[in-house]
């Protein structure tokens, strides 16, 4: 996997750039707030097809213009590819492969604090990009779940809530097992990362379910528990079990981390449930991700730091790394573009 | 600039129908006075005659403009037997396919919360009148595979079995979401054909 060539037009607060990537490191340096993110995310959006901001991508249109265009040559599995995203007023449009991405950002300290939302988001994002039936079947549960939401909400629609169960019941327990696989997946390779990075702790996660103490099996199972709160339900007026409620439960020597871990901690956890990331994709796709580190190398001790720079410096290995200073990546020799106030040079 | 009033006027009548924008709406209003003579005639009228002549068949709620509609007055067509759709148009989708012989009935929408849409605003209180009367064989459901439409199935399984009525499903064989008008033929009749008893 190579990138060779982005251009990017009107997005954000760069009107027009473009870059020759290097085919290992490149390195983007600026201070903060001058567009070097806004530069990683258009490669995550053209390799991606979505966005990891959370905004409408129609926002992300500079403003006074009504399109923003991002586009990309390179070589997948050897073969020449191309990508081009257009985002209008309307429907964005994207052409080009999915090519697995692994995005390191400072709020991945979060991910074993923060809320439940950013948790779900990370386990969306990442089944979504590379498995259609899981993306397809989280649209549709979460259709089903805003109609059965608004027939909580009017007494007159109330009649109606359950004929909407069985289908998010269906999708929901489709969800559960896809989120459960990749986490039990996810485990091994993070706690073996996790070691070598803080080897007095020792790392779990899993799946909680949202709403019920214990894994639902079946379509039934989730009916019968729906029906169990019901009255709960009617009086909060939205649905109260299912994969829209999920968590995952992280610990250290079997403490909560939510309670528990330190500002260190957490970034070790951060950096192994990526670099693990990195691993699964790699064995999923048989392509070696793109890894896109934003501003993150500077937080990091000497310890940390050398695990993530070891993975970047692995032959064929591409990286794009954001910093406000050049002079830490002097021995990789990496491609350097300097970015200020949205002009890339 | 503006417009004179009457281009306005017919820009601002256009632009009310669905999908279709103020950019449109101007385009049409454009060809529309630009047309031979005559043309432009003959849409409005058509407007007024369908306007006029179409209501519904007081049986099968699809679109007539003589009450009972054809296929409610064909004799050949068994009144035991009913296929339930959402729309007018699911209709001229099961007739292409020929191999129902019963009749209709037009549901007008699905359930959908979202949008305010419950059983009273669709033609459900009718269809219980209807079935009371005929004392029906079967009842077909045909509501699209999506989302609204499968929810509306279900609840009319819900409301009809516990009466003793014969209600089944047509085959989920549609592609999910997919229009039963976007189908083609062949993939309805197996659908149909391979219709479950709910
Ligand atoms: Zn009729």
């Amino acid at each position: 996997m190579a990138l060779e060539k982005v251009a990017v037009q009107h997005f954000r607060n760069i009107a027009a750039a473009e870059l020759r990537l290097s085919p290992q490191l490149t390195l983007l340096v600026g201070a903060n707030g001058q567009g070097k993110t806004n530069l990683l995310e258009a490669i995550y959006l053209l390799l991606q097809g979505r966005s990891f901001r959370t905004t409408s991508e129609r926002e992300a249109i500079q403003e006074g213009w009504d399109s923003a265009r991002l586009e990309a040559q390179g070589k997948v599995s050897g073969q020449p590819a191309r990508w081009v995203h257009v985002i209008t007023a309307a429907r964005p449009s994207h052409q080009g492969a999915t090519v697995p991405v692994v995005l390191f950002a400072p709020d991945d300290v979060y991910l074993a604090k923060g809320s439940p939302e950013r948790r779900r988001r990370f386990l969306d994002l990442l089944l979504s990009a590379h498995d259609a039936h899981y993306a397809k079947s989280l649209r549709t549960y979460q259709r089903a779940l805003l109609q059965r939401n608004r027939a909580l909400k009017q007494p007159a629609l109330r009649s109606v809530v359950d004929d909407f169960t069985p289908l998010l019941a269906h999708e929901g327990l489709y969800l559960w097992q896809r989120r459960r696989t990749l986490l039990s997946s996810l485990l091994p390779l993070a706690q073996s990362l996790h070691r070598r990075l803080a080897p007095d702790d020792a790392l779990s996660f899993r799946l909680k379910e949202g709403g019920w103490s214990s894994p639902l099996e079946s379509a039934e199972a989730f009916q019968a528990a729906l029906e169990s709160r019901r009255r709960e339900e009617e009086a909060r007026q939205m649905t109260l079990i299912g994969p829209h409620r999920d968590d995952i439960l992280f610990a250290l020597n079997g403490k909560d981390t939510t309670v528990y871990a330190s500002q260190g901690q957490l970034r070790s956890i951060a950096l192994a449930i990526k670099m693990a990331t990195y691993e699964w994709l790699r064995q999923e796709t048989g392509i070696r991700p793109v890894i896109l580190l934003d501003d993150v190398l500077s937080e990091l001790d000497a310890r940390r730091r050398q695990a993530v720079l070891e993975l970047t410096a692995e032959p064929g290995q591409q990286t794009l790394v954001t910093d406000t200073e050049a002079r830490n990546y002097e021995t990789l020799d990496p491609t350097i573009y300097y970015v200020q106030g949205g002009v890339v040079r | 600039m503006l417009y004179p009033e009457p281009i306005q006027q017919l820009v601002q009548e256009l632009n009310k129908l669905p999908g279709i924008g103020p950019k449109t709406a101007q385009r049409l209003a454009f060809f529309l006075l630009n047309a031979p003579s005559g043309e432009a005639e003959q849409l409005a009228e058509a407007i007024l005659a369908a306007r006029r002549r179409i209501r519904y068949c007081s049986q099968c709620f699809n679109f007539t403009d003589d009450d009972p509609c054809a296929i409610c007055r064909n004799p050949s067509r068994d009144p035991t037997w009913i296929m339930v759709v959402e729309h007018p148009k699911d209709v001229v989708a099961m007739e292409k396919m020929h191999e129902f012989k019963g009749r209709y009935h037009v549901l007008h929408g699905a359930i959908s919360p979202m949008e305010g849409v419950g059983p009273e605003d669709l033609k459900v209180k009718e269809l219980i009148d209807r079935l009371h009367q005929v004392s029906p064989r079967e009842i077909v459901l045909a509501t699209s595979s999506s989302l609204e439409g499968e929810a509306t199935a279900l609840y009319l399984a819900r409301l009809l079995k516990p009466m003793g009525f014969r209600v089944t499903r047509i085959a989920r064989g549609l592609p999910m979401g997919g229009d039963l008008d976007y189908t083609d033929e062949m993939t309805l009749a197996k659908a149909f054909e391979g219709r479950q008893e709910l």
